[in-house]
């Protein structure tokens, strides 16, 4: 794989921020690669976690932010446990998730290209349903379920599921275990309401001015 | 004693069979749980994913309530028991976040009182030897494979609770109720979590692995002490044999379940009919003709 690296991006702002949102010092890692051995989802990354942790180190922004690998890892923190350097993979995951989540959100909402994509993604939802398995979603799952949250103050399972699928194109993920789901009464078709649930979206609110961000 | 409990969004829904045979257990056991009032949701994985501050607001406005009544946490979900602890060890180590948390919430957020999973009293507080003599229905000969998940030890420096690598404290209590716990490969490597609604495919396979493994050591059952690994073994159970055209068959319960049928709870308290994979035949020596009859029936 060939990669451009350029001293201007090396240890640029883009390293010292990773740095400091996720309090863990890079440089500390000597790319011994015990990360990759043990995380359990490498097969299904494009880049070696250790890889990531090389790319904060170079400077390396859009590489870092635009790979599949930050989404795969589901912090599982069998790296963080076993790095002999302290490093917490994870948190250096999480800030780029962050990073990842807060660049796509400078996008201006259009109605002519939401139309176009809504087509698009019903097109994407039959043909997925029928291979029942796709590419991560994790961004869409994270925002529908803060979501959730922001309105009801709780995670309401049955919007997750719908939002989750109706947002990412789905037509029937994990729909299908709805029936043997309401038949043993586990899913709620209505939140519920908590008495404080103006609070949670206070916090929302209050976290989102904090970090100029809309999650 | 007394405890503040957290039971979590996912205990009043999709895993309501670990919340009631939690709170039957731990009543059982003379300890008693008073409910966080109109808690609100954790954050859970999406929060940390997202924004470290909220996944520090959201839990420290919980956290707060116990701490106010000087009462030790105590959590059924491994995701919140993880996302409450992670906040606590972050306050305690992050003055710019604790800064931050302080105006959002309007107070100080100091926290103090111990964050503990639903496990940890269950066994600890009462003890292995009391666990025995409560025990009416030992599981003899019942083969038990003890998945701990991620979240209950990893990572050390946040959790310190078990080895990492090597945690035990299931094992003890699959032991303490007559059962055998077996010696397997895969005690607390990762489910797949969220990717049971993200990348189905991804989670079966790395659940498939747990049951395959489980099933090499001799094991019966599995013992969970974590909604998502719950649903990753047992609702994606039937998906996970369809994919790699296996049939397993392994019920798997939640420690409280398993522990409350040793008890000799009534059944119906324990929601073991809500578990997906039937747990009847493996439970058919233990509780007699009448009860399997009415519940496999």
């Amino acid at each position: 794989m060939k990669t451009k690296l350029q001293s201007s991006k090396i240890a640029s702002t883009f390293t010292s921020e990773v740095i400091e949102r996720s309090k863990q010092n890079v440089f500390e890692c000597y790319q011994c690669g015990k990360c990759s051995a043990g995380c359990p989802v490498t097969q299904d990354m494009d880049v070696m976690p250790n890889q990531v942790i090389r790319y904060v180190q170079l400077g390396m922004e859009d590489m870092a932010l635009s790979c599949k690998t930050i989404w795969m890892c589901v912090s599982c923190e069998t790296c963080a446990t076993r790095c002999p350097r302290e490093v917490e993979l994870p948190e250096v995951m999480d800030t780029l998730r962050a990073m990842s989540i807060a660049r796509e959100t400078e996008t201006e909402f259009e109605v002519v290209p939401f139309l176009k994509d809504s087509l698009q993604r019903v097109f994407k939802g039959i043909r997925v349903a029928l291979a029942m398995d796709a590419e991560n979603d994790s961004k869409v799952f994270i925002k529908t379920f803060l979501e959730t949250v922001r309105r009801h103050g709780r995670a309401y399972e049955a919007g997750l599921i719908s939002g989750f699928n109706l947002n990412a194109g789905y037509l029937v993920r994990k729909m299908l275990k709805g029936p043997i789901m309401l038949i043993k009464q586990k899913i709620q078709f209505l939140p519920k309401k908590l008495k404080n649930a103006k609070k949670v979206k206070e916090i929302f609110d209050a976290v989102e001015d904090l970090e100029k961000t809309r999650l | 004693m007394k405890y503040a409990y957290y039971p979590g969004c996912s205990l009043e829904t999709t895993s309501q069979e670990f919340a009631r045979s939690f709170e039957v257990v731990f009543n059982r056991l003379e300890l008693h749980l008073e409910e966080i009032e109109d808690w609100c949701c954790c954050g859970s994985t999406p929060a940390h994913m997202a924004s470290k501050l909220l996944a520090v607001a959201l839990p420290t406005q919980n956290m707060l309530w116990a701490q106010d009544r000087s009462l030790d946490i105590v959590a059924p979900c491994a995701a919140c028991f993880s996302a409450l602890k992670m906040a606590q060890y972050t306050l305690d180590n992050d003055t710019a976040i604790r800064k931050q948390v302080s105006e959002l919430l309007g107070r100080e957020p100091r926290i103090t009182v111990r964050i503990r999973h639903a496990l940890d009293p269950t066994v600890n507080d009462v003890g292995l030897e009391e666990l025995k003599k409560q025990v009416k229905i030992p599981l003899k000969e019942l083969g038990v494979a003890s998945y701990y998940g991620c979240l209950l030890n990893r990572p050390p420096k946040v959790k310190q609770f078990e080895d990492p690598e090597n945690p035990v404290l299931l094992d003890r209590l699959v032991e303490a109720i007559g059962a055998e716990p077996v010696d397997w490969t895969h005690k607390s490597i990762c489910c797949g979590a969220l990717f049971s609604l993200v990348s189905p495919g991804v989670a079966e396979r790395m659940s498939n692995e747990i049951l395959r493994q489980a099933r090499k050591a001799g094991a019966k059952a599995i013992v969970v002490a974590c909604p998502l690994c719950h649903i990753n073994l047992d609702l994606a159970q039937s998906d996970i044999e369809k994919r790699y055209g296996e049939s397993y068959g392994i019920p798997v319960f939640y420690f409280s379940q398993i522990l409350g049928v040793a008890l000799g709870i009534d059944l119906e308290e324990l929601s073991l009919h809500k578990n997906i994979v039937p747990p009847w035949d493996v439970l058919r020596p233990f509780i007699g003709k009448e009860e399997y009859e009415k519940w496999s029936g």
